[in-house]
């Protein structure tokens, strides 16, 4: 049996305010088993909120996941059938090299589940890292919400802004997108120039 | 003939040619040379590099390429050079049938102020709207106007260049960025004021004429269903118009088309609220959207386009067009719709398209293939067809479902959503659908999602434990092996 700490929110933003589950695997001849041995103590985040089901009435479930092309499986939870795509845009796929969760670290997948995107952390200890720890550490990072050309840099280093006030212009399939100040302060770097081709979620500058 | 486009639209073109008994020449940028296209087209030549500006939107290099494969003909697609006047006239100056209206036409059309006034006079009902203007100008006839105000681009089309400004403040960013966009689309960084409705419709009507003044319509296509101003979902008939008003935006639609000398298909679209309805433009060329109008009336308009552009009369008239049925356009695009429909690039992965009786995918969509920033993500369009609406509703859905493109976000688990929603299902939704339904949606974790997460987790925890190689489902293999052992 090997025990996993989960967490699962909606979406691709990475709201960290999902409860931490312990989960309990075993494997059986059939697929996994997989149990939800503590379920959350809070009132009213109920089994929608695990994404288990209500252990209490359906006791271990049945999971078997298989891989029909990369990164797109078939998953059969108590014989139900279901989709799961790894959104590889919205994974960093280091988290699936090795040693990574065996180390107390955290894995982390956004995953198109019956092409619902969800978000999943998954650790080996209870610390499945929290949405302040995160937040952080981030906070002032402006980064590319999609791939795409820098265009302009209205914003300089040592630019003093106001919440809002556009940074970076950015240009994609002929659209052109504002990339604005999270909030108050001054830029203290901007790691791009216009002309330069940007990957999705890059750094692209940071405001303290 | 040439076919002056790349992605699905230049494979529809090529299916035309080959089914009227027509020999195909492809065109591609450096970014293209392995794009589905090429291959198919009888011949291909390059343009020039990635850039849409020194390949696709090229005159010189097209004119070139047609001349140089001895192309009687040119087909200019959506998009890039469709309802350019300078390929058509330039096509016109080297002895090349151009497949779609005359340059004037295309010229009148494509200033959206000119169509505006030649619809007005013509008896057609516009918004409140202005000429292009200055910075200064436009801040004063916004307010006159009142907000929310609609930013156009007078040279424009596909979307681009329009931005929705609903108080002053907002005004002048939406002002640099519409000429900017408008600047690298178009090259004309004119911008104009339309009033906009909200809780309104987008319907469009299909028009097609012969060089002899014959004109008729095809009907209506719905297409509220909308993320930045570019249509997603596309139905015809439209939930919201009934034979009266069918009958009357067609007569509207039909006048408007003769008040600017139309030839060719093209599309007259409307802003539709409760039952007025106000002409917005007329896009000159075949649209995304073609394939619903051409399964309710059992017509190729692709085919017709061509037949209509080599001197042919219509071979049908406005009483034989018969309107059967229900269908169902959803377009796939390389957008992450979790992220506010953002753009994106990549290379596809794995894709498996959907198949069954009353279902048709238009597409350039290939494994391995790479989307790249140069050009419009649209990857294919999948169509459904039913006697009736529910029934290509359910057909949709279930081609939806079966369609798998990894590599890359997509469209589909939008698609998927608004299809399931009341508001889509009940025919009651407007342009507002994706601003107040989707982005505001619930967000629940689906049941069976931590499940799926601890056995991704344990997946992995295994591979690290016993690296296994990838064939099969190893993983499972390992762990049932492991088990019995």
């Amino acid at each position: 049996m090997t025990t996993y700490y989960v967490r699962v929110n909606a979406g691709v933003a990475g709201q960290h305010d999902g409860d931490v589950f312990e989960v309990a695997v075993d494997e059986t001849s059939d697929g996994l088993r997989v149990t939800a041995v503590r379920p959350p103590t809070a009132p009213g985040r109920g089994a929608a909120q695990s994404g288990l089901g209500h252990p209490a009435q359906s006791g271990a479930r049945r999971v078997d996941l298989a891989e029909l092309v990369p990164d797109c499986y078939s998953l059969l939870i108590d014989g139900r059938s279901h989709t799961l795509a790894i959104a590889t845009w919205r994974t960093d796929t280091s988290h699936r090299g090795p040693g990574d969760a065996a180390g107390g670290g955290v894995r982390r997948w956004t995953v198109l589940f019956d092409g619902v995107a969800v978000t999943a952390e998954v650790g080996r200890s209870p610390r499945v890292r929290g949405g302040t720890q995160a937040a952080a550490g981030t906070a002032g990072q402006v980064r590319a919400p999609m791939p795409g050309l820098v265009v302009a840099v209205p914003a300089g280093p040592g630019t003093a802004v106001v919440p809002g006030q556009p940074l970076i212009i950015m240009e994609a399939m002929k659209m052109q997108m504002e990339i604005r100040a999270p909030h108050a302060g001054v830029v203290r770097e901007v790691r791009v120039v216009p002309g330069q081709d940007v990957a999705g979620n890059d750094l692209l500058a940071t405001v303290e | 003939m040439l076919i002056a486009n790349r992605g699905e639209i230049a494979l529809r073109v090529i299916r035309a040619c080959r089914v009227s008994g027509l020999a195909t020449v492809a065109v591609y940028s450096d970014a293209d040379r392995a794009a589905p296209h090429v291959p198919a087209a009888d011949e291909a030549y390059r343009l020039g590099p990635a850039p849409a500006a020194e390949s696709y939107l090229s005159v010189g290099a097209i004119i070139d390429a047609a001349r140089g494969s001895g192309a009687d003909a040119v087909h200019p697609g959506y998009g890039f050079l469709a309802e350019n006047a300078a390929l058509a006239q330039a096509c016109a100056d080297a002895g090349l049938v151009f497949i779609g209206p005359p340059a004037a036409t295309l010229e009148r059309c494509g200033d959206k102020v000119e169509t505006r006034r030649a619809a007005r006079a013509a008896g057609v009902p516009i918004l409140p709207g202005t000429d292009p203007l200055d910075d200064a100008a436009l801040a004063r006839e916004a307010d006159l106007i009142g907000f929310p105000v609609l930013l156009k681009a007078a040279g424009g089309g596909g979307g681009k260049g329009i931005h929705l400004v609903r108080a002053a403040a907002d005004l002048a960013a939406a002002v640099r960025l519409a000429r900017g966009e408008a600047r690298g689309a178009f090259g004309d960084d004119r911008v104009y004021l339309e009033k906009w409705l909200d809780h309104a419709r987008h319907v469009e009507i299909q028009i097609l004429a012969d060089a002899t003044g014959a004109l008729v319509h095809l009907g209506e296509r719905e297409c509220s269903i909308q993320r930045r101003h570019q249509k997603v979902i596309e139905e015809a008939p439209s939930p919201a118009l009934d034979a009266p008003l069918r009958e009357a935006m067609g007569r509207a639609a039909v006048a408007a088309a003769r008040a600017v000398g139309y030839v060719n298909a093209g599309t007259v679209e409307f802003v539709v609220s409760g039952r007025e309805f106000y002409f917005l433009e007329i896009n000159a060329r075949l649209q995304v959207e073609h394939p619903v109008t051409e399964w309710v009336t059992g017509r190729d308009l692709a085919r017709l386009q061509l037949a209509v552009a080599g001197g042919s009369p219509l071979p049908f008239a406005q009483g034989d067009v018969v309107l059967r049925g229900h269908a169902i356009e959803a377009r796939i695009s390389a957008e992450d719709p979790d992220a506010g429909f953002v753009p994106w690039v990549g290379r596809v992965e794995q894709v498996v398209l959907p198949g069954g009786p009353g279902v048709r995918v238009d597409g350039a969509l290939v494994p391995g293939m790479d989307v790249s920033r140069f050009y419009d993500p649209i990857l294919a369009k999948v169509i459904a067809w039913g006697e009736t609406r529910s029934d290509a509703i359910a057909r949709l859905v279930q081609a939806l479902r079966e369609t798998v493109i990894t590599g890359v976000p997509t469209t589909v688990p939008f698609l998927r959503w608004t299809l399931a929603h009341p508001a889509f299902q009940g025919g009651a939704y407007t342009t507002a659908f994706v601003e107040t339904e989707w982005e505001r949606r619930d967000r629940i974790p689906p049941n069976g999602g931590a499940a799926a997460a601890a056995a991704l987790a344990h997946q992995a925890e295994r591979r690290v434990a016993a690296p296994v190689s990838r064939d099969g489902i190893a993983w499972t293999q390992a762990a049932r092996r492991d088990a019995l052992s």
